[in-house]
């Protein structure tokens, strides 16, 4: 069965439809990347099946494990276990780090019926993860985002996908403002929470990234539609021609 | 409606030129630079009588519970009037006595000059009880901690207590001021006299009745090299105002002042500080934080004056609003005049919402809207939070921030 399946998605953003009609299945366990030019709509995608405020849903739909998400907010599409990594992680000042990743992980516990972490444990948990992320102690103390780097904000994001552990993770452009060594440390990171009940929508530019994170399936977005879809030497192609080698791209 | 103080009669004819003087002015307009945001002539619609003894019901209202601490010394009024039974005696580091008795802290008191203050001059004219406190210069193991309660009242009276802490050379003291005040009209004023080389670390809580109107002025005197912390807390009242006179009369003083207000529905919560450099090499740093709900207003006015021979000043001023709501107002008011040439100050002021983009990312992690706003609110609150110095008294305040952004992010969450 799909972990996640949307159905002639179509959004609008102020009014003006961004997204014509998007059909996508991804099963469980499996990565899919998303490519496509600049202003296609992958961000708009990103924010939709999040639920962010701003961006409707005009027709079609989207199911998390078989279960419409349209009706929920934001918070409870993420409680489900959807997971968004940012393409611009927003600056929190005077939000501590450590009390945000565990009112996080304890808004998901909880909702999972589960008992929620103490602070100690927690902590102790959080150096962990974040020590294969190669996130210092220091980053931990400082308010959530603020004075990071662009790559250290990527980092911190994949971070919270470790401590979340979502169902549905979607990776917007992670691979930007990374070096060639963070790629390498972010993707493995990723890697290692490659799992069997986990499935994963990675949004990239640069097959590079996608040389770290084998995708199962590669779509073209383009102009609000997925236009292409195929394994991953569609990624390749891409990266040789450009989209203008590739049919409908707008 | 002014005080019905016609059948009043003064303890001590001194006071009878104050009372008159009040008289003679009335509530002052908006056209009164000073009390151009908060007309009081508008605001104050009822008359009270002067209260004259003990009263009003604390049992709801408990003086807070400030952490054990045995050179705590304890002052609690009741109706703006001391109650003796209830309170400290005082000890030979901490003396209470009455302030009438002593010509030089009554000219503390007098000296200040706000011969047109509505408040000064009600207040000195209407005073019950008049405390002094001399805090002596020997020093204990501890800092004594100087609480003082002004809870219960009568709501048709107007309570007028006046308090004078004096702090001997290179004394150090902290002073927790909590107001809960259900009186019609609360007026208290505090005076607190710094000498050379002393430490002071100042808390004020004013949760008043949501019907008090909460008018409370603080005049404090820094003499050379003292350092005063000062941090300000309201959410109470009707008609609040949080009115500070500092003197940088020593060379070296310097000066920290915090302060936060919170108002919901019609609440009108005004901060005015007037900060007078008036020698040279001393600092002041002023960080202000309002947040404003519902219909809510807040005004800001704040006077930073730098007399000529006050080189090398430094003043610093920052405030920030934040507005949960459309129908809330925020007024700022910075004044800087400076005499001096050589000096750094500066002013700044914002007023603000919730970010959008913030309150997403939180949600988007699965944190519910209430708590993200929530998170948001007490964010925008933790740099005034992390000026206070002595945290033991900011326990209390905490308290009350916590409570009221819950309730304020529960309640937009629901209308969402
Ligand atoms: N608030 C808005 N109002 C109108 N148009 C918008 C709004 N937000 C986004 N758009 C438009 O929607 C389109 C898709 O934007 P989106 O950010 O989803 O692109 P993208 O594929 O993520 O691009 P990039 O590769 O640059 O990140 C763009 O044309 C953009 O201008
Ligand atoms: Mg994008």
């Amino acid at each position: 069965m799909s972990i996640l399946e949307i159905k002639e998605l179509t959004a609008t953003v102020d009014g003006k439809e961004i997204l014509h009609g998007i059909n996508l299945s991804v099963g469980a366990g499996e990565v899919h990347a998303i490519m496509g030019p600049n202003g296609s709509g992958k961000s708009t995608l990103s924010y939709v099946l999040s639920g962010r405020a701003g961006y409707e849903i005009t027709g079609g739909d989207i199911l998390l494990n078989g279960t419409s998400l349209i009706e929920s907010d934001a918070d409870e599409r993420a409680r489900a276990g959807l997971f968004l990594a940012f393409q611009y992680p927003v600056e929190l000042p005077g939000v501590s780090g450590m009390s945000f990743l565990r009112a996080a992980v304890n808004a998901r516990l909880r909702e999972q019926g589960e008992e929620e972490v103490d602070q100690l444990g927690f902590v102790k948990i959080v150096r962990a993860e974040a020590k294969k992320l190669g996130i210092s102690d220091d980053m931990l103390k400082r308010a959530v985002n603020v004075g990071f780097s662009g790559g250290e904000k990527k980092r911190y994001e994949i971070l919270q996908m470790a401590l979340l552990k979502p169902v549905m993770a979607i990776l917007d452009e992670t691979d930007s403002g990374l070096d060639v060594d963070a790629l390498k440390i972010v993707s493995e990171g990723v890697n290692l929470l490659r799992h069997p009940e986990r499935s994963m929508l990675v949004i990239t530019h640069y097959q590079r990234l996608l040389s770290h994170i084998v995708p199962d399936r590669v779509h073209i977005l383009s102009g609000g539609l997925i236009v292409k879809s195929g394994d991953k030497s569609l990624a390749l192609e891409v990266e040789e021609n450009g989209y203008a080698g590739i049919d409908n791209v707008a | 409606m002014l005080p019905n103080i016609h059948n009043y009669d003064v303890k001590n004819i001194w006071q009878k030129t104050y009372l008159d003087s009040f008289l003679a002015q009335g509530w002052p307009s908006s056209k009164n630079e000073d009390w151009k945001f908060t007309s009081l002539s508008q605001l104050l619609t009822d008359s009270f009588d002067i209260a004259l003894e003990l009263g009003g019901d604390i049992a709801e209202k408990q003086a807070p519970k400030l952490p054990g601490n045995k050179h705590k010394y304890s002052l609690i009024f009741r109706n703006g009037v001391l109650d003796s039974e209830l309170s400290h005696a005082g000890d030979e580091n901490v003396r209470f006595s009455n302030l009438l008795d002593d010509d030089h802290a009554l000219s503390l008191l007098k000296n200040n000059l706000l011969e047109n203050h509505p408040i000064f001059n009600l207040t000195l004219g209407a005073m019950q009880s008049a405390v002094l406190i001399d805090v002596s210069e020997t020093q204990v193991e501890q800092t004594p901690l100087i609480d003082l309660s002004f809870v219960g009242g009568i709501r048709k009276q107007s309570a007028h207590p006046v308090v004078v802490i004096r702090v001997a050379e290179k004394a150090q003291v902290k002073i927790s001021e909590f107001h809960a005040s259900a009186n019609g009209l609360s007026a208290p004023i505090i005076v607190v006299n710094l000498a050379k080389g002393t430490v002071c670390d100042h808390i004020r809580c004013q949760v008043a009745d949501l019907d008090t109107s909460q008018l409370g002025l603080s005049l404090v005197n820094q003499d050379a090299e003292s350092d005063y912390n000062n941090f300000s807390f309201s959410s109470g009242g009707d008609v609040s105002r949080a009115e500070m006179h500092l003197n940088l009369n020593g060379e070296n003083a310097q000066c920290k002042l915090s302060a936060i207000y919170l108002g919901r529905e019609n609440q009108h919560l005004d901060i005015t500080t007037r900060l007078y450099h008036n020698v040279a090499n001393c600092t002041s740093d002023q960080i202000i934080r309002g947040v404003l709900d519902d219909r809510a207003r807040g005004v800001f006015q704040g006077k930073i004056r730098v007399a000529q021979d006050a080189q090398k000043t430094d003043g610093q001023q920052m405030t920030r609003a934040l507005l949960l709501s459309r129908e809330t107002e925020a007024d700022t008011k910075p004044e800087l005049e400076i005499f001096a040439d050589d000096v750094v100050c500066s002013h700044g002021a914002t007023v603000g919402e919730i970010d959008e983009n913030q309150l997403f990312y939180l949600v988007s992690r699965g944190i519910p809207t209430a708590q993200a706003r929530a998170m948001l609110i007490e964010a925008f609150l933790i740099d005034t939070l992390t000026h206070i110095r002595a945290p033991e008294l900011s326990e209390q305040v905490q308290f009350h921030i916590q409570d009221w952004v819950l309730k304020s992010a529960l309640l937009s969450a629901n209308n969402v």
